[in-house]
């Protein structure tokens, strides 16, 4: 069952799909369904003996292409919809014990192809209107499996932060003579230095003026492409070779593998102009605030919306910058 | 890239790339 319940109050849909209930939990190494099929062994996700890199449809997805009228008909006020939408999931590496940190920039490299691939096909599907690339990675994040992999909701609507972050972008524009905001951001960033992480040819990752997580990190092209299919191949590299240097320095800041949730923020596919407005970038919240202290979305986060930080970004920008070993300014 | 697509037997797709340029080398580094 998918469907989609309008919250008048905050202006959203909530997506409800109940057969996630029993989707598998925290199985055994040996039981991995996201392992290769072994010869004699139990039948995983992925019919073959080994594998690159792989991409399946959810087996408990939170939106399906084929999602009914819901026998719940809501109110005109409370209205409802199909939960219409296409969950996959983008398997890194056969090996279980992997992490994206600890991947080759190749790889990474061979993986920016395939989230390229993913936002071009996905996005030409007729009700998909924003692609949204991301990964949970760590059981304080809740993932359920820990073979690396990360996931793709198709959504049949831009979903609120994203829509939020591109009606900030388009008044900045209209009121800035149709500049990026995102590209004054990352101006401002440079300039300043001190939230830097590290740079490549094409890519800057810094911890933001504003971060909401003690050690958030943003990862933004130096040019305004509106989405990962409008990087070139040189831009692509440079983005692995980022993201390589950025997760290595998350694993090394406090010794050990750094739980963290990794999004990616892109033009919609709706069929809208977002040149200008929209402007690629992906953005990591861990939840750890120290090695062993999590920042929890309580009280004030969750009920108000209103995050309450316990450390300044130029702080953590500079721990994060050591933790990469290079001088990012 | 090489893409191949098949349907599981559950109706589900999955979709294979493969890679065959030198970048595939790993570099177990961290």
């Amino acid at each position: 069952m998918n469907q989609l319940r309008w919250d008048p109050t905050l202006r959203e849909w909530v997506a409800y799909a109940t057969h996630r209930q029993d989707r598998t939990f925290l199985p055994p190494a040996e039981y991995c369904p996201l392992d290769p099929t072994k010869p004699g062994g139990f039948p995983t996700e992925v019919p073959r003996e080994s594998y690159d890199i792989v991409v399946f449809e959810n087996r408990f997805p939170s939106f399906t292409p084929g999602a009914p009228e819901p026998e719940e008909v809501g109110s005109p006020l409370t209205p409802t919809a199909p939960g219409r939408g296409i969950c996959e999931v983008v398997l890194y590496s056969e090996d279980h014990y992997a992490t994206l940190a600890g991947m080759s920039e190749g790889r990474i490299r061979n993986l920016v192809e395939v989230w390229a691939d993913r936002y071009r096909e996905l996005g030409s599907v007729d009700f998909v209107e924003y692609v949204f690339i991301f990964e949970n990675k760590g059981e304080a994040i809740g993932v359920t499996l820990h073979h690396p992999h990360g996931q793709i909701y198709a959504y049949p609507f831009i979903p609120p932060r994203p829509k939020k972050e591109l009606e900030a972008a388009t008044e900045y524009r209209s009121e800035n003579e149709h500049r990026c905001l995102h590209c004054d951001l990352l101006s401002q960033e440079h300039e300043d230095g001190r939230r830097l992480v590290t740079k490549g040819d094409h890519f800057t990752a810094f911890v933001p003026f504003y971060a909401h997580f003690p050690y958030e990190a943003h990862v933004y092209a130096r040019r305004c492409a509106p989405s990962i299919a409008d990087l070139s191949a040189e831009e692509r590299r440079d983005l692995a070779r980022v993201l390589k240097r950025l997760l290595v320095g998350y694993d090394r800041l406090f010794g050990f593998s750094l739980p963290y949730m990794m999004v990616m923020h892109q033009a919609p596919t709706d069929g809208g102009d977002y040149e200008g407005v929209a402007h690629f970038h992906i953005e990591f919240y861990p939840p750890n605030r120290t090695a062993d202290k999590l920042k929890y979305l309580a009280g004030s986060e969750t009920g108000a919306g209103a995050y309450v930080m316990d450390a300044l970004p130029e702080q953590t920008a500079g721990r994060l910058r050591e933790a990469v070993g290079g001088k990012a300014r | 890239m090489k893409k191949e697509r098949e349907i599981k037997e559950d109706g589900r797709y999955i979709i294979f790339f493969e890679f065959d340029d030198e970048t595939e080398e790993e570099e177990e580094d961290t």
